[in-house]
């Protein structure tokens, strides 16, 4: 592995040798821990993806020292027809040529009329896999809090006539989510510092407002931004 | 490709589909029949099917639609002849395009808190992602004393409990000519333990007089206990079921105004009424019954019943009239049991279809396989599922 992170053996075979793969951010000493970690985690992204970095030699556009923080938003879709937003920061774990390990905070909100309203600060962890040519992948597990407000109506009858009294009732629920997506780096063939992508995946909501969970489908459409800071 | 698929996203929303509204049935005149409706949230077919799944439904279980939860507080005629207040869960798909109804009869509660309508419990929950989810109108009372109704549960009395279920349905039936486009009068009715009698009780009632517009096409039993003062009390006195006696003894002394002295030992004569009165759950009251009936019922009781004299009349009469066993069904029932069921035993099922049979009834016996009591459900469910959509006209 050298100093711009470029792994000229392949992540699977690092890991298995035991050599080492760039972990950012961290003071030399402090990194035994995190670079195992990432060894692990780079080698459970390549099985995942059935990929073997070293099949890719090293001339094919490899990156060069990407930014390990980068920050990301965009559109979310919540059950694929009720609108939301998320905004978040990313840090690369490690990166080989092919793979990042990563890390991201995200803060989501969604709007379902008549129904409910959520915002949710998420935390995950996943890799991606990344294309000579750009096209990427993405897989994250995720925990998070949701802070959901339920809009109820309650109707009141008087013979046939019924009155609406709106209510609301808010609740904290934990929200486990898994996340897979699709993008294009930018980065790669045009060198410019932005990566597209679409994420869909499955939150889990616990409890909900009738004490049950909740399941439902994500989709997070976005721009990644990667700043030389 | 990312663009393309972010295109698509952009334009959902604005492509809504044909969905109902959740306050559509807001809007509908139910003629004066029901005082409040809350709604109680949207469900997505993924939920319906994770939640199946997540039970251990075994088969295929078909979850299509989204649908909408409602708690329905409504009026129907008490023990005493007069109104009372009950409630009811009611679930409705989102699609305008609703295949019918189908009424669901809870098993044995004794708490409150776990009224149906409140789908927290799992059998709400379950049974509307197992029904709305696959298209239908689900209809479940909480029967009296359960839900919002305070007064003691009439347990196994049956002129109350098919009241509020049939109640609830003419509610249902008002929603679905409100909201389906081409309205199917379909309907289906099941029911677990304590409801799979409701649900005879209610199939013999409604092809005897039926009040609403609604066909019954099919019914359904699972764990049923169809001969209380034969199969059913001679199972509780062998195996010292006190839980089960004392909450019979309690429900027809309170309806029939008896005394348990002389039936019951002090100091449970007492206290009974204040175990079955919506604020104690099975567990507290199993805690405190004793494990013997000879603890639990006075000597002269027993000796009556083993020498085959039904003393104190008002209880084996009040048994007697909850004998759902005695009429012929004319649509279909399917009555479902488990073999290893040791709650409400597989005898029940067998002599109550051989005595409908010998009515010249329509009806079939299905063993579900060596599942104990509350295993059952699980089993019978999705082949109910099943059925009731091949019934419909889908491929079963």
């Amino acid at each position: 592995v050298n100093a711009a992170g470029t792994d000229t053996s392949g992540a699977l075979g690092a890991a298995a040798e035991g050599r080492a793969v760039t972990s950012r951010g961290m003071h030399p000493s402090r990194r035994s821990g995190s670079r195992r970690l990432a060894r692990v985690a780079l080698a459970l992204g390549a099985w995942a993806v059935g990929g073997d970095a070293s099949a890719h030699p090293p001339d094919q556009g490899a990156p060069t020292a990407p930014a390990p923080w980068s920050f990301f938003g965009g559109f979310t879709s919540h059950e694929l027809s009720n609108p939301g937003l998320h905004l978040g920061a990313e840090y690369a774990l490690a990166d080989t040529r092919h793979f990042r390990s990563l890390a991201a905070a995200a803060l989501q909100a969604y709007y379902q009329p008549d129904t409910e309203a959520g915002v949710a600060l998420l935390a995950r962890w996943g890799h991606r896999y990344t294309a000579g040519f750009g096209l990427t992948f993405d897989s994250a597990l995720g925990v998070g809090v949701q802070y959901t407000r339920y809009d109820t109506t309650v109707f009141i009858f008087e013979d046939s006539m019924a009155v609406a009294e709106a209510e609301s009732v808010s609740r904290w629920a934990f929200a486990p989510h898994v996340v897979f997506g699709l993008g294009y780096d930018f980065e790669r063939s045009l060198a410019v510092p932005l990566h597209l992508y679409a994420r869909p995946g499955v939150t889990l909501l616990y409890p909900d407002s009738n004490q049950a969970f909740q399941a439902f489908v994500i989709l997070e459409v976005g721009l990644r931004w990667s700043p030389e800071l | 490709v990312v663009l393309a698929i972010a295109a698509a996203v952009l334009c959902l929303p604005a492509c809504g589909g044909d969905e109902l509204d959740i306050r559509a049935v807001g809007w509908l005149d139910y003629g004066g029949r029901v005082e409040r409706i809350e709604t109680l949230g949207r469900y997505s077919s993924l939920e319906a099917s994770l939640l199946v799944q997540l039970a251990g439904a075994p088969g295929t279980v078909a979850t299509d639609h989204d649908y909408f939860l409602y708690r329905v507080i409504y009026s129907t005629t008490g023990i005493d002849g007069e109104p009372t207040r009950v409630s009811g869960l009611i679930a409705v798909p989102t699609t305008p395009s609703i295949k019918g109804v189908v009424s669901w009869q809870h098993g044995t509660n004794t708490y409150r808190p776990n009224s149906i309508s409140k789908p927290s419990s799992p059998e709400g929950l379950g049974i509307a992602a197992l029904f709305a989810a696959d298209g239908f109108i689900l209809a479940a009372a909480d029967y009296i004393g359960l839900g919002v109704s305070t007064e003691m549960h009439p347990y196994y009395h049956y002129p109350t409990t098919v009241g509020a279920v049939v109640d609830l349905l003419s509610i249902a039936e008002v929603m679905l000519d409100g909201l389906a486009r081409a309205p199917d009068h379909d309907l289906y009715i099941a029911g677990f333990s304590e409801g799979g009698g409701a649900t005879a009780a209610t199939q013999r009632a409604l092809e005897q007089d039926n009040p609403t517009r609604l066909e019954l096409r099919a019914a359904a039993t699972v764990g049923a206990a169809f001969d209380p003062r034969g199969v059913s009390l001679r199972h509780v006195m062998q195996s010292d079921d006190a839980f089960h006696l004392g909450y019979l003894l309690t429900a027809f002394s309170r309806i029939y105004g008896q005394s348990l002295a002389g039936v019951v030992r002090e100091p449970y004569a007492d206290q009974l009424a204040g175990w079955y009165d919506g604020t104690k759950g099975q567990d507290y009251i199993d805690e405190h019954l004793p494990k013997r009936l000879d603890e639990f019922l006075t000597e002269a009781f027993l000796l009556d019943y083993e020498a085959g004299k039904e003393n104190p009349k008002w209880f084996y009469d009040a048994l007697a009239l909850a004998d759902t066993s005695d009429y012929a069904p004319r649509a279909p029932l399917r009555i479902h049991f488990g073999s290893a069921d040791d709650i409400v035993i597989p005898q029940e099922a067998r002599s109550a279809f051989t005595r409908m049979r010998q009515q010249g009834g329509n009806v079939e016996l299905l063993d579900v396989g060596p599942y104990g009591h509350d295993d059952t459900p699980l089993q019978a469910l999705p082949p109910i599922q099943r059925w009731f959509d091949a019934l419909d006209g889908n491929a079963e």
